[in-house]
């Protein structure tokens, strides 16, 4: 009994039968995690989701829309939150297409509580660093928009590795403007060094939202 | 599975099934034909033709080969369906096909000037006398045996037994009356005049084929029921056509002796089409409904598969809420101060939950469990035989040695007839199996049903391989198998049957080899007091004495030893006793 997931994390539960709520719900919570139950993915799909880490465990044999449907409806509207599937009869394919589709883990019931517990705290770990990541990026974003349309040119041609001498060059201004637009590019973004800048810069182009 | 007891008895489709439209008009069809030709080529019968010999031999030759087609067509029916007309009808074309080519042979002018075998003017035309009077009363026979008592419609010994007679019977009449053709010509009314006119003696023998043909005829006809009856009334037309043409064309050379070859040659090949056209027509059927009975029981398992996915189901919830509702209280007792409130709603949702559980049991046994449904006093031999009847195919199919020792006037028992015999088929199928891998003649099965005090026995033991020490125990357990195919269910349901019906079923291992399966059953409390017989029949003894010991003799009647030796020809005995001992019911 070694998880402990942090106090702050949610587990929403979806399932039809209320037994299996009510014992997973005290599971969790006696673990220390706080839960949300929901009989149906609509009942799920009309509450707004909090902001702290959180993942979703839910039958796949939803009522009305499927597990796996559900899955494919969550992506579509862009909503990341990690999932673990259960099912009362092993269906393998199911399983495959489960986990292909993202799926933290796909367990039969009756379960081990341990593996359920392990694949939540997966589930919560996996969600809190994309929620980092996507806090990080949003920050990164706005720290980019700030620059001016110089600042951003010199930035991207720092990133591709030119030298001060290159980059005045190429766009026909005197290496010691080109120094005066990189430092307040580096203060601007927040960047320690030209490394971190690259790195940024990365961030930046690997999501351009 | 149904009990009835025509079951595993293929119908004599040809015999037995009345014409449909289709098939009636087909017959009036060719039978119109017939009197068209013979309604056109009558009056000119009797013109002269010119000498044609080299006509005799390939029109001999077709009608022997297709008689004799038809022969072994009839004789393979009859080997499936044992029935006394249709045997009679096979040894007709047999002896058709052999005395048609005894008259080629011998007929002047076809293989030599004077007929073969040492044959005189005579003998061919006697020979054709001989053909088709035996042929007609062949047709006769067909018409009267099918007719007879259902008991004794069917004939009890062996079909490979009867054949040979058969065999034998019309090869020596074939071959009496070629002789007394060939021999007889001394003493027998001249039918030749001539080589090409005939005698008036000749007139009197046609006058009476004609007049037999066609008592034939009108037999057939007021008896016509089946298909193969009408299309018999067509090749009877067609044969009182033939005597026709050659009674108006008065000799060798006239339009009516060559117009009645041409009507031989339908009277030969008549029945062949039919019974080819209704083979094949049968066969697509079989085919047919092959594939429905695949497709059924494909559905039956997925059905199996599906209800067994379903409960799983049904279990699995509840259990998933007792595994997590326990995982909480423990980690909850864990907590410093232990959270006794969520321990104790955690334990009281687990109760709940396990009531469920037991729920799904208690619906799982009202859907299926009916135990006291179609409770009646079964009597266990009768069971038994039907058992047998049911698998005697197989039995005859998979060459197995069957003993049976079923003492007379057991005390019946009460419960379900049609599950009782479900196991004695289940346990013989078993049997059957294990008993693939050895020789033919090694393959014994042996059935006993004997009382004991207050309960009857019932053995099953084969001559198997007999059953893995280790494997014993489990053997019973559902969805054990040993079978490539096997689901392993017919035991577990077979012991289920048997004790619902407050009865046992055990195995052991027999000696030498092999395993006896024993079911003992309590003799009813509906039944008055239970009249036991003899006290020989009574006394129990080992499964072991009995070894080869008895020999199916009259079922229902005391056991009689015969010291028999396990031989085949004893095996098929079975069959027929089998038939006796029911018709006897």
């Amino acid at each position: 009994m070694n998880t402990r997931p942090q106090q702050d994390a949610m587990v929403f539960i979806i399932d039809d039968d209320e037994a299996v709520r009510e014992g997973l719900a005290a599971l969790f919570r006696s673990v220390g995690l706080q839960v949300k139950l929901f009989a149906s993915a609509a009942e799920f799909r009309q509450t707004s989701l909090p902001d702290v880490p959180s993942c979703l465990v839910l039958d796949i044999r939803l009522p009305g829309l499927g597990g796996l449907e559900f899955q494919a409806d969550l992506t579509r509207a862009n909503i990341q939150i990690p999932i673990i599937f259960m099912t009362g009869h092993g269906d393998i394919p199911m399983s495959v297409r489960a986990m292909k589709a993202g799926a933290v883990e796909f367990l039969t019931k009756p379960f081990r509580d341990q593996d359920m517990l392990d694949a939540v705290q997966l589930a919560i770990e996996q969600d809190r660093k994309q929620h980092k990541d996507a806090v990080a990026t949003f920050k990164l974003k706005a720290n980019f928009e700030t620059l001016s349309a110089r600042e951003q040119q010199i930035m991207s041609l720092v990133a591709a590795g030119l030298m001060n001498k290159q980059i005045a060059a190429e766009i026909g201004v005197s290496e010691v403007t080109v120094k005066v637009h990189r430092g307040s590019v580096m203060r601007k973004m927040g960047a320690k060094s030209i490394a971190d800048l690259v790195r940024m810069s990365d961030a930046l182009r690997a999501r351009p939202k | 599975m149904s009990t009835n007891g025509d079951i595993g008895e293929p119908n004599g489709w040809l015999l037995n099934l009345p014409p449909n439209h289709k098939q009636r008009l087909a017959a009036t069809v060719v039978a119109a034909a017939l009197l068209v030709g013979f309604g056109i080529f009558a009056p000119f019968a009797a013109t002269s033709l010119p000498h044609f010999d080299a006509f005799i031999a390939p029109v001999a030759a077709t009608i022997s080969v297709t008689d004799f087609i038809t022969s072994v067509l009839l004789f393979a029916h009859f080997s499936i369906y044992p029935s006394r007309a249709l045997l009679a009808l096979a040894s007709g074309y047999l002896f058709v096909a052999l005395t048609v080519i005894a008259n080629a042979l011998t007929y002047p002018g076809a293989f030599s000037p004077t007929g073969l075998l040492g044959s005189g003017l005579q003998t061919a035309a006697w020979l054709y006398f001989f053909w088709h009077t035996g042929f007609a009363a062949a047709l006769l026979g067909y018409s009267w045996l099918k007719e007879e008592k259902p008991t004794k419609r069917i004939l009890h010994v062996s079909p490979s037994f009867a054949i040979g007679w058969a065999l034998t019977i019309v090869f020596g009449l074939a071959c009496g009356l070629t002789w007394l053709a060939i021999r007889g010509q001394g003493f027998l009314p001249q039918l030749l005049q001539d080589r090409t006119h005939i005698a008036p003696a000749a007139r009197y023998a046609l006058v009476f084929s004609l007049f037999f043909g066609a008592t034939v005829l009108a037999v057939l006809w007021a008896r016509r029921h089946s298909v193969l009856d009408q299309w018999l009334i067509v090749v009877a037309l067609s044969l009182v056509s033939e005597l026709g043409f050659t009674l108006i064309g008065g000799g060798r050379l006239s339009l009516g002796a060559y117009a009645n070859r041409v009507f031989s040659l339908a009277t030969a090949t008549i029945l062949l089409i039919v019974l080819l056209a209704e083979t094949t027509k049968l066969y697509a059927r079989v085919a047919r409904s092959n594939m429905i009975l695949r497709r059924e029981q494909n559905n039956r398992l997925m059905n199996l598969e599906a209800m067994t996915a379903s409960i799983s189901h049904e279990g699995r919830q509840p259990l998933a809420a007792v595994v997590s509702n326990g995982s909480a209280a423990l980690r909850f007792l864990d907590h410093t101060p232990p959270n006794v409130e969520e321990v104790r709603s955690a334990l009281n949702r687990m109760v709940g939950d396990s009531h469920r559980i037991g729920e799904v049991f208690d619906s799982l046994r009202a859907l299926f469990g009916k135990p006291d449904r179609g409770k009646e006093l079964v009597d266990v031999n009768e069971t038994a035989i039907e058992a047998l009847r049911y698998l005697r195919w197989q039995l005859r199919n998979h060459k197995i040695f069957t003993l049976t020792h079923l003492t007379s006037e057991l005390p019946p028992i009460e419960g379900n007839k049609g599950q009782l015999q479900e196991v004695i088929v289940n346990l013989v199928q078993n049997a059957i199996e294990a008993m693939d891998e050895l020789t033919a003649a090694r393959r014994v099965l042996q059935i006993m049903a004997e009382p004991a005090i207050d309960r009857i026995v019932v053995t099953v033991e084969d001559s198997g391989p007999g059953i893995d020490e280790n494997k014993a125990s489990s053997i019973f357990d559902p969805f054990v198998t040993t079978k490539r195919d096997g689901m392993g269910l017919g035991l577990a349901i077979s012991r289920m049957i048997v004790e619902r019906h407050g009865g046992e079923l055990t195995v052991a291992p027999a000696r030498p080899h092999g395993c006896i399966f024993r079911m003992v059953l309590p003799i009813g409390q509906l039944a008055a007091t239970p009249p036991l017989s003899d006290p020989k029949t009574t006394d129990r003894r080992s499964p072991r004495r009995h070894r080869a010991g008895w020999v199916w003799r009259r079922l229902g009647s005391i056991e009689s030893p015969v010291d028999a030796d396990v031989d085949t020809a004893a095996a098929s005995q079975f069959t027929t006793d089998v038939e006796q001992s029911t018709s006897a019911h």
